[in-house]
């Protein structure tokens, strides 16, 4: 995800600053479901192929990440730690662009293992982060909490929850030394996690 | 239940969908289209609609008569004038819902994210969290089958940060 900054640039002709709005990379979430019925006639030899759909760009820089997620298959994959990794081109630029995405046929056939790899046990981390913080942003803010310790994909997921709920907050919260402390732990957390990203 | 072998009414359109083991379903016309995910294969191209079998990879064949149940009942809810009772409403989700497991919610959730339905996707969610609401930390683990990765210094240095949030809960 790359994006590059405003320019400013000192060459127009009547003197005022030409401003040029900022042009954003890989920034799409798109359906491209349908090529999968033919995966299976062309399924061996790694060949490439070239799934076009339309896709509108999110003009918004500051969430590169949860826009890939937001396209549904991508973001399985990378639940299951990147191993189908697409290649991505934007192609064009403005309000609606063409999004080409290349990846193998052997990659396809790795989307088709997700059943499989459900089966597991551990199935609810499977699931893409956004319907974690969905989960999650159902719960009492104490049991968001608390999440923080399943284990290490869920410390800091947490964070990302953007609602707060205190439904029998009693006085016993207050005098808690740590709750003081609540808020300023929680944005830093956030602001280091979201640096991992 | 929708299934291939329904050919009466021939009236509504219908639409063939796939499920990931290969078990065709098929669905008429306006409930195929509660789902975006199949939605967006007709957009734009609307020769595609005969014939068109739509393969729904993440989509069990298990989960789908009861997720095609969901979209038509909730249809009808929302077209049905005057509003049917919230009883009624809750009467039907809960039944939904009887008799899932933890690990047939999980599933069906993934289903609803593929397919890109708010409204499935939103009582699923909420399903579970109800499921793991004020329950304890072992709990929710065992819950859902989440594997601790953390020494037992890391997780007490976790659980000192937000000390607060470990008190009062439910036993069980």
């Amino acid at each position: 995800m790359t994006r590059t900054s405003p320019v400013m640039s000192p060459t127009t002709s009547d003197g005022t600053p030409h401003f040029e709005p900022p042009h954003f990379e890989h920034n799409f979430s798109t359906p491209v479901y349908q090529h999968f019925e033919s995966r299976r006639a062309e399924n061996s030899d790694r060949v490439q192929r070239e799934y076009v759909g339309s896709s509108n760009v999110q003009g918004n820089g500051s969430h590169g990440e949860g826009d890939v997620t937001s396209s549904k298959w991508v973001g399985e994959g990378q639940a299951r730690g990147g191993d189908a990794a697409l290649g991505m081109k934007v192609v064009g630029s403005g309000g609606t662009v063409v999004s080409k995405i290349t990846c193998s046929c052997e990659q396809i056939m790795d989307f088709e293992g997700v059943g499989e790899c459900n089966k597991g046990r551990d199935f609810i981390s499977g699931l893409p982060n956004d319907i974690l913080v969905q989960i999650l942003s159902c719960l009492e803010t104490k049991d968001v909490v608390k999440t923080s310790v399943l284990s290490s994909r869920w410390k800091n997921l947490w964070t990302f929850v953007y609602n707060l709920h205190f439904d029998d907050y009693d006085d016993k919260h207050c005098r808690s030394r740590n709750f003081e402390n609540f808020q300023s732990l929680s944005m830093q957390r956030y602001s280091r996690f979201s640096s991992q990203l | 239940m929708a299934s291939s072998s329904s050919s009466s009414s021939t009236q509504v359109k219908k639409i063939t969908l796939k499920a990931a083991d290969g078990k065709h379903f098929e669905v008429e016309e306006p409930v195929a289209m509660e789902m975006e995910t199949v939605k967006s294969f007709f957009v734009g191209n609307e020769d595609a609609m005969k014939d068109m079998v739509v393969p729904l990879l993440n989509v069990s064949s298990e989960h789908m008569p009861a997720i095609l149940d969901f979209y038509r009942n909730h249809s009808e809810f929302r077209k049905r004038t005057p509003p049917p009772p919230a009883e009624e409403v809750k009467a039907f989700n809960e039944a939904f819902l009887e008799n899932k497991s933890d690990e047939q919610l999980m599933e069906m959730i993934m289903a609803a994210n593929f397919l890109n339905t708010k409204e499935l996707l939103n009582f699923l969610t909420e399903a579970a969290a109800n499921r793991i609401k004020n329950k304890s930390v072992e709990y929710v683990r065992a819950f859902f089958g989440i594997e601790n990765d953390f020494t037992p210094e890391e997780e007490a240095r976790i659980r000192a940060e937000n000390e607060w949030a470990f008190d009062g809960l439910d036993e069980d």
